[in-house]
């Protein structure tokens, strides 16, 4: 996912902790595909005094085809 | 013996590898991730506390779980012609250098649709002193004719 995303993305701030992820396989990746990530943040919450961020994330190939998806959950600092 | 669907029963055991944690295993998955956040890095920083939590130094990435458990349903699924479709876990505990973690999966259900063949698995993750460091659940296709997908 890093890969797919500059130094400067919001989803790297310093100091996030990955609280948990959940990805789905749909298809496999193989040699010379070219993969393209969606990313956006679905929610924001204050739990026991933590600001979380779920993440949807979606990967595809270079005919649109979705290789796999997930959903993740960081707490950002405040 | 080799792992078919129809010989897994509720409760049956998959027994993951170990995996010693180290600055240098931390630093290759840094690498290997492109995951530069000094929480996994930079002891100066993680001097901080991050609301009311204090780690006490760095520590190991989430995802590095995920991959270890990642290896173990693949390294089970793959000889019977299984493949690893799904995997959702939460990080419970943080893991540090000199730390030694082992995944385990149980088997929780089998599931015959009129496409395929499905099981779910609980996994954990454990510590080297017993403590869950991540639990998720995992699900595993034994296509009826893996050739025919």
């Amino acid at each position: 996912m890093f890969s797919c995303t500059p130094a400067d993305d919001w989803m790297r701030s310093p100091g996030t902790v990955n609280a948990g992820q959940s990805w789905s396989y749909n298809i496999p990746a193989r040699p010379n595909d070219v993969i393209t990530l969606q990313a956006r943040a679905l929610d924001k919450f204050i739990k026991r005094e933590r600001l979380f961020v779920v993440h949807d994330n979606v990967f595809f190939n270079q005919k649109g085809d979705v290789i796999c998806s997930g959903r993740g959950w960081t707490i950002r600092p405040m | 013996m080799t792992t078919t669907f129809e010989s897994l029963s509720a409760g049956d055991v998959i027994d993951g590898p170990k995996f010693a944690v180290s600055r240098e295993s931390i630093r290759l998955f840094c690498d290997a991730s492109l995951d530069y956040n000094p929480l996994h890095l930079d002891d100066e920083y993680m001097k901080g506390s991050f609301g009311k939590t204090n780690f006490g130094g760095i520590i190991m990435h989430g995802m590095n779980n995920f991959g270890l458990i990642s290896r173990m349903i693949t390294d089970w699924a793959h000889p019977a012609g299984a493949v690893h479709k799904r995997l959702e876990t939460r990080w419970v505990k943080p893991v540090r250098p000199g730390d030694t973690i082992q995944p385990a999966g149980i088997i929780k259900a089998k599931q015959t649709t009129e496409k395929s063949r499905w099981v779910l698995i609980d996994v954990v993750v454990k510590n080297q002193a017993g403590e869950k460091v991540a639990t998720g659940e995992a699900l595993v296709e034994f296509p009826r004719d893996l050739f025919c997908q």
